[in-house]
């Protein structure tokens, strides 16, 4: 029952999915629009949990007392404080858009930005060509990188031709062998699911 | 010279980084800008749709990349007013309808008529599911708009049901769901055109959709979108930022060679000492 | 130097959590905290609306099936609670039932069988190329049998293939990663400073 059941469910939704997209029956793709119309009310329930996970873990370490405690409360606080804005006073509210902005906005474009430091660093201190291998990865990349900056065609006209050849052709050509193995390897990975034989999804435990 | 160059510290080198990238900001160069095809593929499909066409645009960003998928967005929703076609917003990244709604203010289009010529239907949760139903069903996934209303209460969804209604769907999207999701379960079953809009890193992972014409044409990173606002002859942030683009690349290929001439020397130095007479050595 | 308080404290974010790559600090440490507890706030209330949107409105609307999804969304929390963990079972067997349905008919179709045909149509000499390339490619990933010999260069030039596709890939990392950097400076610059 705990584990049969649930296994048996994703088969056949998985299966009805399947065939929804290659059998042009009425009754099949009625059912297959409700049951994706259901996984976004459940994903939506599912965004949920992480904030519960988060809400667990620093109300531990406020209740404990722990040296990071202040922290955990700023966490706690602009969680909910966004929550209640949110809720009460939507999301095209001016205080909304004062936390989306110049919060959420600013502290996340500066934490994917700040990767151009470490990957210059990294230039400077890793980037050897120590094989044949190592030789091509970095010239190519080299030239794409001049060939996809204005600089490139003020050079060499090569570059941005080359950069374009190398994306188009060889390029396509290794993403795409990628591309088809991962593809069957989606289609195993269901195969397995919907047969029982992978339930790690269904976590640990009868 | 040379070892000194081989051991610049860390925050040296990030100094000379902001200040390369910095000042051509402050005091630009102006180092010519040439058009790609690509970017030009993508300006002739919206350039070719009739006045009146209903546009799906997907506002599939997050804030963390909106340096480099906000000026795509802005450049096309520009050249989309231009054209007098509807839009319809939506997004199935959760920030996304937010990052819309300021889209919408700063390229003008809420000074159209909201509702009849443009609308945010906000986020569904999902993921490629939910990608899948949209197509579908379209009114029937994004049953209200942003602030909660039917999306059928408003003009511009008359007739629209599932993903053949579509002229053409604009997607700007760094990652999933993203321009994989829509050819998948859009063009796959419904074969309605494809213009996505994606960060530099994601450029090479959609090329193959492109070659095997499934998308019609990929804007790719800031350059596509500073190209883009050429295009349009509305130059913003994208062609501001192009001269510091380059001389970050420049600052980049500068280092990876430094480095390689390093190793290069001390590999020969390590051989001349294991074997001072230079013979017999083979790697 | 902009006088708005939403610029401010943007700005000061900006600087608290670019600090980070000089070192961990107590500044950075409040940014960071900010950010997630306003990211996971702003995800609860995209949720809360999708329920209230999609799922709610319906059931108001006399459309009673739509208790199904709510119940089973609720069912995802029993996990927090010992006796009953396994009902969360039920909601995610749906969801990986859709999502692995989904993926697997998209793959086949758009993954597979249309880069196949894509990859066939040859009618010109980097069409030959690119086909030559993605066969190379492809016995890279064959395992079943080694490749020695003669035979064995054509996994070894689907090697080199990949290395360039991979060289491709790091090259327009480096351009992305550089325009958010740059996105960042433009707003110091532009937005708190006002020098741009």
């Amino acid at each position: 029952m705990k584990s049969t059941v649930p296994v048996v469910i994703t088969a056949v939704i998985g299966i009805v999915m399947i065939l929804d997209f290659f059998l042009p029956v009425q009754s099949v793709n009625n059912m297959a629009s409700l049951l994706q119309s259901w996984g976004i009310v459940i994903s939506a329930f599912a965004m949920g949990l992480g904030a519960v996970n988060l809400l667990r873990r620093h109300t531990g370490i406020i209740a404990k007392g722990e040296k990071s405690m202040l922290y955990s409360l700023l966490l706690v606080g602009s969680m909910i404080l966004t929550i209640i804005v949110g809720l009460f006073f939507g999301t095209g509210s001016k205080l909304y858009d004062f936390l989306f902005t110049n919060i959420l906005s600013a502290a996340s474009s500066t934490l994917y930005a700040s990767i151009a430091f470490y990957i210059l660093s990294a230039a400077y201190r890793a980037f050897v060509a120590k094989n044949l291998d190592g030789w091509i990865l970095l010239l190519t990349g080299v030239v794409i990188m001049l060939g996809t900056a204005p600089i490139g065609a003020v050079i060499s006209k090569f570059f941005p031709a080359a950069s374009q050849w190398i994306q188009d052709i060889p390029n396509t050509a290794g993403m795409r062998a990628i591309m088809m193995g991962a593809a069957l390897g989606v289609v195993s990975s269901a195969v397995k699911t919907f047969l029982g034989y992978d339930k790690s999804y269904l976590g640990q435990g009868e | 010279m040379m070892r000194s160059l081989q051991s610049i510290p860390r925050s040296w080198l990030y100094v000379i980084l902001i200040v390369l990238l910095a000042w051509p900001l402050i005091k630009p160069i102006g180092i010519k800008l040439d058009i790609s095809d690509e970017t030009r593929r993508c300006y002739e499909a919206i350039e070719s749709l009739e006045p009146g066409s209903v546009v799906v645009f997907g506002f599939d960003y997050s804030a963390g990349n909106k340096a480099e998928m906000e000026p795509q967005a802005l450049a096309v929703l520009r050249h989309l007013l231009r054209r007098n076609v509807k839009v319809i917003g939506l997004a199935f990244v959760e920030q996304g309808p937010i990052l819309g709604e300021q889209a919408f203010q700063k390229t003008g289009w809420t000074e159209k008529q909201y509702g009849v010529d443009y609308i945010n239907l906000g986020y569904r949760a999902g993921g490629q599911g939910t990608v899948a139903a949209f197509a579908n069903d379209i009114p029937g996934t994004f049953n209200t708009d942003i602030s909660g209303k039917p999306s059928t209460s408003f003009p511009i969804m008359e007739g629209i049901k599932t993903a053949a209604d579509i002229d053409l769907i604009v997607t700007i999207a760094p990652g999933t769901p993203g321009p994989e999701d829509y050819v998948r379960q859009v063009f796959s079953s419904y074969q309605t055109p494809l213009v996505c809009g994606v960060p530099a890193v994601a450029i090479t992972q959609v090329a193959p959709y492109v070659q095997a014409k499934q998308i019609k044409g990929i804007l790719g990173g800031s350059p596509a979108a500073a190209q883009y606002e050429l295009l349009i002859e509305q130059p913003g942030d994208a062609v501001a930022a192009m001269d510091a683009q380059s001389l970050a690349h420049l600052l980049i290929v500068a280092v990876i060679i430094l480095r390689n001439i390093g190793y290069l020397a001390e590999k020969k130095a390590s051989n001349n000492t294991a074997n001072p007479s230079g013979r017999g050595t083979h790697s | 130097m902009s006088t708005s308080l939403g610029v401010w404290v943007a700005g000061l974010m900006t600087i608290a959590i670019v600090s980070l790559v000089w070192k961990e600090n107590p500044y950075y440490r409040v940014a960071e905290h900010l950010y997630v507890g306003v990211s996971a706030g702003h995800a609860v209330v995209m949720a809360f609306n999708n329920i209230r949107d999609s799922a709610v409105k319906p059931l108001m609307a006399g459309n009673y099936l739509w208790i199904v999804p709510i119940v089973l969304g609720v069912m995802l929390y029993a996990r927090y609670f010992k006796q009953i963990a396994w009902y969360s079972r039920f909601p995610v067997s749906v969801l990986v039932g859709i999502g692995m349905g989904v993926a697997t008919r998209g793959a086949i179709h758009g993954d597979f069988v249309q880069q196949i045909s894509a990859t066939i149509r040859v009618g010109s000499l980097n069409d030959v190329l690119l086909l030559l390339f993605t066969i190379a490619s492809l016995s890279y990933f064959f395992f079943s049998r080694e490749a020695k010999g003669a035979a064995g260069a054509i996994p070894r030039a689907g090697r080199c293939v990949l290395m360039i596709a991979f060289g491709a890939a790091f090259g327009t990392t480096v351009m992305g990663r550089m325009a958010l950097l740059i996105g960042r400076i433009q707003f110091v610059l532009g937005e708190f400073l006002g020098i741009m």
